[in-house]
């Protein structure tokens, strides 16, 4: 099965390609380790505080959607 | 020269013609080998060790979970397992990425190299220190670069080592997103997203499976990539051999 992950960080990315999977829970798993990465690379850096992804199945129908925040504050 | 495993070995340093020879005579028996089948795996005691003719072999480990890493790529003219010879079992797998053209080399025959000729066995203690020195840069991609320059980094060295040995027809490397997301120990949809970002930015192009570098200058300034961790000297290379 083939699912396409779409990142918002600040800009949207719409993935045209998609990646091979063998069911909605490893779409899941891949969606949820995809949201690490991307945040400790880019969130500190810009201005931009939170990345989602959405899954989207073969057929183009949304099926899961993820986020992930950073609340950051100067406390002294 | 022919010979691909010559013309890495050169890199090493002069060969004279009875080396050349002898080199010739080792690679005279290849066979073909479809693209991923393993070629020797974890816990065998081989009695060859295996030189890469044609195509991609990678020296890959197997997590409990079925996920793998991929801890090396050999290419043309690299000999696979040379440890093989002198430690034994092997502690991790090796298997073809491509359909490849496979020279298994029996053990005695490294011993024969080893005892008999000491400019191939220089230059044979050289390819493995070369292979320690990609390593350790591997780590450091592993460990200190962003997914994107670690990538573009990989494909930096992947076309320098298949230029260094004249295989690089079309500047193309084939890598799946899998593999590439087992090399660089990402998940496969962060591997496929970081190599859209690249596209995007013209600095690879993709068709069918493989990369193509349209300018290694752009990418090489992007991945900040050094190339003297290879050691291509060709001919010249590190120091010379002292002769008696």
């Amino acid at each position: 099965m083939r699912f396409y992950f779409d990142v918002k960080n600040g800009t949207f990315s719409r993935d045209d390609t998609g990646t091979e999977l063998v069911d909605r829970a490893a779409a899941r798993a891949e969606a949820l380790a995809v949201l690490a990465p991307i945040a400790g690379e880019a969130l500190p850096d810009h201005q931009f505080s939170s990345v989602s992804v959405t899954v989207r199945d073969c057929d183009h129908r949304p099926i899961f959607h993820a986020s992930l925040a950073l609340v950051e504050d100067w406390i002294g | 020269m022919g010979n691909v495993l010559a013309r890495k070995l050169w890199n090493a340093g002069r060969l004279d013609p009875e080396d050349l020879q002898r080199l010739d005579e080792v690679i005279s028996n290849p066979f073909p080998v479809d693209a991923r089948k393993d070629l020797i795996q974890q816990g065998d005691d081989p009695e060859h060790v295996h030189l890469v003719l044609s195509g991609m072999v990678c020296r890959y480990k197997l997590m409990p979970d079925g996920r793998r890493a991929i801890v090396a790529l050999m290419l043309p003219g690299d000999i696979c397992d040379l440890h093989v010879a002198i430690l034994g079992r092997m502690d991790h797998n090796l298997g073809t990425l491509t359909d490849c053209s496979v020279v298994r080399i029996p053990r005695a025959t490294i011993e024969e190299l080893l005892e008999n000729h000491p400019r191939i066995r220089r230059a044979l203690f050289w390819s493995t220190l070369v292979d320690e020195a990609i390593l350790r840069e591997w780590l450091v991609n592993m460990g200190r670069r962003r997914a994107d320059k670690q990538m573009a980094h990989l494909f930096c060295e992947v076309h320098a080592r298949l230029c260094a040995v004249n295989h690089m027809q079309d500047a193309l490397l084939p890598l799946t997103q899998e593999e590439l997301a087992d090399i660089l120990g990402v998940s496969t949809v962060h591997a496929q997203r970081v190599l859209s970002q690249l596209r995007a930015q013209g600095l690879v192009t993709v068709q069918d499976s493989r990369v193509a570098v349209p300018d290694v200058e752009r990418l090489r300034d992007f991945a900040q990539f050094e190339v003297d961790y290879l050691h291509l000297e060709q001919g010249e290379g590190g120091r010379q051999h002292h002769t008696k």
